[in-house]
């Protein structure tokens, strides 16, 4: 079972790493030309170039040095920058990274116990609050968001900078907070919609009937439900990770973050394909191990689940 | 288990209570009104939204003849925001509605028949499910170049993986049921238990689905828009509008405002009317 | 020594409308209430009120007294309000094992969180409910599980672990936990199956006797509370019909409704009352020997390592009903669905009239045979008006479906044509069981298997579907085939029966032989849990022994 889960994950990435490698062959104009970029173009530049990528192996034997290259981080050299896609790649995904658990931490740190009380006080005032707080953070696309964030911020209430990535992870982190909330918020209601759906439907259940009815008090049988609802929120949850990765990209820009966002929006627009390359396989990766790391938590959170795999009793 | 009370009558006392629209809805529906009525007459309301050539720089709201002002290029920006109407909300629309019918083909296949079917169409939405849309949407829009069409084609594509797993799982948990046995026992052909009996039946999520897939839609082309991909630069639309608007941002806030608030506002609306649609579905009950 | 109950006044409304009746009740310690009525009787109301646990939207009033201490019962769902009730004085048992119990903690966490609730009670302390400290109260739970005939691993494991009788066993054990004055049980064994019912029921009010407490016991069954309960109140649509001792109430029913449940229980002992005419069958059991409609050979199923049914072989006569009885995982639905053709069988022939069948739908016609399943709500397709179904299902084998011959049909399940135009949502369970029945007759079938297709109803809806089955066998020459678990409807209908166990066939014969003189032991042990939980069983022997095998 988990062999066959893994084996999924190597499939699906492999595929990805066809599409990418591909990427190369769908490009408009001259493999060639496009791959030198802006160098200037002499034979002996073409020679290295072909050298370089092969181009004279059959394509399958070009797919397959090239994936050699990637399994050990080689991803060529980036056309724009006359550096090694690893290196240029390595520069930035610290940020990304920073920024993508910063503004997940936000989200989960406000939106499991709003939903937990929404779900608890049904048709509150804190519910309703809640509910339309959510119809908003998933109405507003995030780059709405950032520079709402921005103009206010910058204009009216200057306590958090507004550009740049600051020095050293605290400045970082001081730096990355609007960032953070501006990626967060549509993770975050949709979190919280998670949560209030699974908490509703848990405190309906018999169990917490059973459980009031033998004077188990409220907090206590409310923690009760939230441990059963932590299964479908995680389902949902890892689903809903691969926002995190399309925002990143819309607030880096708004932002001017020097993150894998606008290194991939840049590559994009300068047909820098080794870096686009590199980027897509290393996001698709991350995905894929996230989704891996839902589905063994489960492990842990259900007992049945665990049953089920490690194969004891019915 | 024990009723604790009769199911058919608590439904009735229900429904009166949630069937009469709030003001939420009703304004959602009023939005939604204007936003056809936008879409229909931009050729008569803002015949040169675009096209108006002033360029006397941008004006700031409140000056004579533009209400909201004007853009860095001396459009106005309530003519823009008019003519851009259609640009992000038809699109989103045939996404969605796209992806709905890819969605019921191959959900309903692989829901129904099982086996291989359900097994390679599972594995195609895994792949588009682990790629998340805006990478996919960049790097096609950018490396293969982009127009409005293309790019809605390709959302087509990338939302209808959800829109599969949704109709698969709700075939799957009609298909046990023993209505859709007793169809069998009947000898009824599989197209018609799948299409009279178990797609009407899954209708009500398809539907609602597709309604929140609007709103979603809506906000990941203003996104893409935003970045510069799916359309052309001089053509009225709200993400493309606003990024223009970040230059002019503190000179005229009203440029990206006025469109920032019409996507929540449009996208909002979108999202209750889809809410209480489903909520209204699934009182009415298909237990 | 735990106090007296009393209720007083207690009424449940849902807006205007009055769900239950005002009602006035006293129970000593140790002693047991019956509650007893159909769906839709306010039964299960009335026990959420007495704990303030009312779905929201409907609300209770009166009052309820614990020795002395009076409880407002339309309190709004507040711990200040109820703490002081809630598992002290009184503590509600749910019917539905599979549910009442948090399926992602261990059974012993589970119970531990009744002795802190009680001891937080008692202390009224505010300390909180540790995520460790279920393991003071580690010995305690070991002694309540012995009690309960548990073993003590059973603490250690997780409810899907465990069987449905050893669940409510945990359930009832955490609703022991807290010692209350009032235990609350909303029929404690209705999921569970015949052979493990009276064994827990006795259990229950064994520990709830040795306890002194009171105890309200709600149940459909009167077969059930027979010996059990001390004082019973009949209810029905809110209203209380009748209420009296026990057996004075069971023996000389006065309300005409009640008279009317004792008569539709289904009982055992109510063989050879419904079969007057033995000519009948004698005659079938002739027919049986001369033309076999169905015959199966060796029918094996499994799934996924486990198999459902194993090497099973029967025949069922022309004109026949035999009924096939076994107890959940007994596999008798799974050769139900393998004879329809809706499961492909692993091995094994289906025979109609001696021709062999396909395996599996394809190439089999409506007129072979039809099916009438369990639940009412979900046998029809929602959407689908009455008419638009039998329509369907008409012209499925051949005919118009015109309007008349949709009306015949209904009139033919005992249903006005008025009906027609109607959703399944608009119809009672009985006549959704009912147009279900009609559906299956609409091609004509020679074969009607009926899957424990009236298990799902009333008592008064049960015996009436039964009856109309037994005439549409004399009146269409049908065959029926009857999986139940129900040995009451056995006597009530079948000619045959043929007992399952584990997935094998273990017993066949004719239904007075194998009920009263059963060979194989699964059958004793059937048949005696059947006659224990059984209306017209001798009284003498009320409280039932139980050989707790």
């Amino acid at each position: 079972m988990i062999a066959a889960r893994l084996a999924g994950v190597v499939a699906i990435l492999f595929v990805i790493s066809i599409i990418t490698f591909a990427l190369l062959y769908f490009a408009p104009g001259d493999l060639v030309k496009n791959l030198i970029g802006t160098r200037p173009v002499n034979a002996e530049t073409i020679v290295a170039i072909r050298d370089r990528y092969n181009l004279d192996d059959p394509v399958v034997v070009q797919y397959l040095t090239w994936l050699g290259n990637a399994l050990r981080g080689d991803f060529g050299e980036s056309i724009r920058m006359q550096e090694p896609v690893s290196l240029v790649v390595g520069q930035r995904i610290g940020l990304t990274a920073v920024l993508c658990g910063l503004s997940f931490l936000i989200a989960i740190a406000v939106s499991i116990p709003l939903g937990v009380a929404s779900a608890v006080r049904r048709g509150s005032v804190v519910d309703k609050a809640a509910t339309s707080a959510t119809l908003v953070g998933l109405s507003a696309p995030s780059f709405v968001v950032g520079l709402i964030l921005l103009y206010a911020f910058a204009y009216y209430l200057p306590i958090f900078p507004v550009y740049g990535s600051g020095d050293g992870l605290l400045d970082m982190l001081y730096h990355l907070i609007l960032p953070a909330i501006a990626l967060a918020a549509s993770l975050g209601a949709l979190l919280m919609r998670l949560t209030r759906a699974a908490m509703v439907r848990e405190l309906a259940s018999d169990y917490v009937t059973s459980l009031r009815s033998r004077g188990v008090r409220s907090r206590e049988v409310n923690r009760i439900a939230l441990r059963n609802a932590t299964i479908p929120i995680m389902t949902g949850g890892g689903l809903v990770l691969t926002f995190l990765v399309s925002g990143t990209i819309l607030v880096e820009a708004v932002f001017s973050l020097p993150g894998i966002g606008t290194l991939l929006q840049d590559a994009v627009l300068y047909k820098d394909i080794p870096v686009v390359q590199a980027v897509t396989l290393l996001l698709a990766l991350v995905i894929a191990v996230i989704a891996l790391v839902v589905d063994f938590s489960y492990l842990a959170a259900d007992p049945r689940v665990r049953a089920r795999f490690v194969g004891g009793r019915p | 288990m024990t009723t604790l009370v009769q199911p058919s009558r608590r439904r009735g006392t229900r429904r009166r209570r949630r069937d009469s629209p709030g003001v939420l809805v009703i304004l959602s529906f009023i939005v939604l009104a204007l936003v056809a009525v936008a879409i229909a007459f931009s050729g008569v309301l803002v015949p040169n939204a675009t096209t108006q050539d002033i360029l006397s720089g941008s004006l700031p709201a409140g000056s004579a003849g533009h209400l909201l002002g004007t853009d860095e290029l001396g459009r106005d920006i309530l003519q823009l925001t008019i003519a851009g109407t259609a640009s992000a909300v038809v699109g989103p629309v045939v996404i969605a509605v796209g992806s709905m019918l890819i969605g019921v083909l191959f959900g309903a296949l692989a829901g129904f028949l099982r086996g291989s079917t359900d097994w390679v169409v599972g594995r195609a939405t895994d792949v588009l499910l682990a790629l998340p849309v805006m990478l996919v949407a960049l790097v096609v829009a950018g490396i293969l170049g982009s127009g409005y069409w293309v790019t809605v084609g390709m959302l087509v594509v990338l939302f209808s993986p959800s829109d599969v797993r949704i109709v698969r799982s709700g075939v799957m948990e009609q298909a046990p049921r023993p209505y859709v046995e007793a169809a069998q026992m009947l000898s009824l052909s599989r197209p018609r238990i799948m299409f009279r009996h178990i797609v009407p039946n899954v209708l009500p999520l398809i539907l609602t689905n597709m309604l929140l897939n609007i709103a979603f839609a809506l906000v990941t082309l203003s996104s893409l828009s935003y970045l510069g991909v799916g359309v052309q630069a001089g053509t009225a639309d709200w993400g493309r509008q606003i990024a223009d608007g970040r230059s002019i941002m503190f000179a005229n806030p009203a440029a990206i405002i006025v469109p920032a608030v019409c996507i929540i506002a449009v996208a909002c609306a979108i999202n209750i009317v889809g809410d209480w649609l489903g909520d209204r579905f699934q009182n009415r009950g298909v237990e | 020594m735990t106090d007296t109950v009393s209720v007083s006044g207690l009424s449940v409304r849902a807006g205007d409308r009055v769900l239950v009746e005002p009602l006035d009740a006293r129970i000593e310690g140790a002693h047991c209430l019956g509650l007893i009525g159909e769906s839709g009787s306010g039964k299960s109301l009335t026990a959420r009120a007495l704990v303030g646990l009312l779905p929201p939207g409907i609300v209770a009033s009166g009052q309820v007294d614990f020795g002395g201490n009076r409880i407002d019962l339309s309190l709004p769902d507040r711990d200040a309000a109820w703490g002081e009730v809630r598992g002290r004085r009184a503590v509600l048992l749910l019917q539905d094992p599979f549910t009442s119990l948090s399926p992602v903690h261990r059974c012993g966490e589970q119970i531990a969180w009744s002795f802190a609730a009680r001891d937080r009670a008692v202390s009224d302390s505010s300390t909180r409910l540790g995520r460790r400290s279920h393991r003071r109260y580690a010995a305690e739970v070991a002694a309540l599980l012995a009690e309960l005939n548990l073993d003590e691993a059973v603490a250690q494991s997780f409810p899907h672990e465990l069987s449905g009788g050893q669940r409510q066993r945990v359930a009832i054990a955490s609703a022991m936990a807290t010692r209350p004055d009032l235990l609350i049980a909303d029929e404690p064994t209705t999921a569970l199956d015949a052979s493990n019912q009276g064994e827990v029921l006795d259990l229950l009010r064994g520990l709830q006797r040795q306890r002194g407490m009171a105890m309200i016991l709600i149940s459909h069954d009167l077969g059930l509370i027979r010996g059990r309960a001390d004082e019973v109140v009949v209810m029905r649509a809110g209203h209380v019909i009748e209420r009296g001792e026990t057996s004075s109430v069971l023996s000389s029913p006065r309300a005409e409704y009640t008279q009317a449940l004792i008569a539709a229980n289904p009982s055992i002992e109510s063989l050879g009352h419904v079969h007057p005419d033995d000519a009948i069958a004698s005659t079938s059991t002739a027919a049986h020997k001369a033309t076999s409609l169905l015959e199966v050979r060796g029918v094996t199923k499994a799934f996924g390592g486990h198999t459902a049914v194993e090497a099973v072989s029967l025949e069922v006569g022309a004109g026949e009903i035999l009924a096939v009885v076994g107890e959940s995982g007994s596999g008798k639905s799974t050769l139900a669905r393998c004879i329809t053709g809706l499961e492909m069988p692993d091995a094994g022939e289906i025979l109609l009239n001696g021709v062999p069948l396909p395996a599996g739908r394809r190439g089999r016609t409506p007129g072979q045979m039809q099916i009438v399943f369990q639940d009412p709500y979900s046998t029809l397709n929602p959407i689908f008006s009455v008419r638009q179904t039998l329509a369907e299902a008409l012209r499925a084998s051949g005919r118009h479906g015109a309007d008349s011959e949709v009306d015949e049909l209904l009139a033919r399940v005992g249903l006005d044509a008025s009906l027609a135009a109607r959703r399944p949502s608009q119809l009672s369970g009985g006549q959704r069981q009912r147009v279900s029945i009609a559906r299956a007759l609409a091609p004509d079938p020679r074969l009607l298997i009926c899957d424990e297709s009236v298990s799902a109803l009333d008592v008064l809806v049960q015996a009436d579907i039964l009856d109309m089955l037994a005439a549409l066998r004399s009146s269409l020459g049908l065959t029926i085939l009857f999986i139940t678990h129900d040995l009451g409807v056995v006597s009530r209908l079948a000619d045959r029966v043929a007992v399952m166990s584990g997935g094998a066939l273990v017993e066949t014969g004719p239904t007075v032989q194998v009920l009263n003189a059963p060979k194989h032991p699964y059958t004793m042990r059937l048949s005696a849990a059947a006659r224990s939980n059984s209306l017209l069983a001798n009284q003498g022997e009320a409280g039932g022994s139980h050989d707790g095998v």
